[in-house]
């Protein structure tokens, strides 16, 4: 296996990165909303943190993955359906969309609310705003319109893998495996 | 002549005590004035640590009253305490931290100023907070300008001494127990004098 990707193959740098990341996102919404719905205690400031922390590597890897894109080749689609293609095409588009404003709008709100990050306790994040909170009230709206859109589309992508896999039976989610 | 010369000296000497003595009262009312902070020059703030690095906080009224050299006394209306972030601001008040509702003031009086120079004193005496009274050292520097003073300092406490924050907070891990305070104050001459 290479580590670049082909005409016909992922390679295991896409593959690495698609799996890791998606082990962060399916801990980070769930953290996300539990700490969240937490009273304050010093158990939902740790959690935050972890939140944050998970936010910004998960925010690393689609910058890392849309640039591993652009620099290099993608596997060509296995549908023949040009609507389901399109679809497809669709959905990825809106979750790098995602994985991208997610994080932002999470940056935005701590630093909007006027909240010191240090991401796993070891590195400080910077704030990219001053306090704010008209701006805090807004970018968490953002957030959480976001995280809903982002369920609602990893459903549809996991539906339409799952669909490949046992009703159309061909490779495309195998493709993705190591 | 002899007559003329001893008037003379009288006269000189006395002039000497009087001025001798003006300055005495001089300084004395130098040691006895009163002065009495410009809430609308004068800041009183603290840094604490939030899960590792500092946030600040500020009390946005607060008046210091001081007598030369004698008496320091400060109160403050922690009921306008503000930490720049309003779910913050409506925790502190809560009882685990500041308990507003039962504590609304804050008020050092000191027992002894020391002088440790022309310009630093040490204000040694107790601090009420959150009902709870402890002996607390105020440094503070004492630069006089033309028509006011400026009073400034900075000291640290420990949050458990007075019990802000809850035994869940103890560990001091996610909020820090030290809490870096640092005032600097606009003091003028009391009006009554």
């Amino acid at each position: 296996m290479t580590m670049r990707n082909t005409e016909n193959h992922w390679g295991w740098l896409s593959k690495l990165l698609h799996w890791l990341t998606a082990v962060l996102i399916l801990i980070q919404i769930p953290l996300g909303f539990y700490a969240e719905e937490l009273k304050l205690s010093p158990l939902k400031l740790d959690l935050f943190v972890w939140h944050k922390s998970i936010g910004m590597l998960i925010l690393l890897l689609a910058i890392e993955r849309l640039l591993w894109r652009i620099t290099g080749t993608i596997p060509k689609p296995l549908d023949n359906n040009p609507i389901q293609r399109r679809m497809a095409q669709l959905a990825h588009a809106l979750l790098y969309g995602l994985m991208l404003a997610l994080p932002i709008s999470g940056w935005i709100t701590t630093s909007a609310a006027n909240i010191p990050t240090k991401l796993f306790w070891l590195i400080e994040l910077p704030a990219i705003t001053g306090p704010d909170e008209a701006l805090k009230k807004l970018a968490a709206e953002v957030h959480e319109v976001c995280v809903i859109m982002l369920i609602i589309i990893l459903l549809v992508h996991i539906g339409a893998a799952l669909y490949h896999h046992f009703k159309l039976r061909d490779s495309i989610l195998k493709r993705m495996w190591f | 002549m002899q007559t003329i010369k001893y008037l003379i000296l009288t006269a000189y000497l006395f002039c000497q005590l009087t001025s001798a003595a003006d300055l005495q009262r001089a300084s004395d009312l130098q040691r006895a004035s009163k002065w009495q902070s410009d809430p609308a020059q004068s800041e009183l703030s603290y840094s604490v640590n939030f899960e590792q690095l500092p946030i600040n906080g500020q009390f946005k009224a607060f008046t210091v009253d001081y007598i030369a050299q004698q008496q320091l006394r400060v109160v403050v209306d922690i009921t306008s305490v503000d930490m720049g972030n309003s779910d913050i601001n409506q925790a502190i008040r809560d009882v685990d931290w500041f308990d507003i509702k039962s504590h609304s003031q804050a008020v050092f009086f000191s027992d002894e100023i020391k002088v440790v120079s022309d310009t630093e004193f040490l204000a040694k005496g107790k601090l009420q907070l959150k009902g709870i009274s402890q002996p607390v050292n105020v440094p503070f520097s004492w630069q006089p300008s033309a028509d006011s003073v400026s009073m400034s300092g900075k000291l640290t406490l420990s949050r458990s001494d007075f019990a802000i924050g809850s035994p869940e907070w103890a560990s001091g891990d996610q909020i820090g127990i030290d809490v870096d305070v640092s005032f600097a104050v606009k003091m003028l001459k009391h009006a009554s004098e």
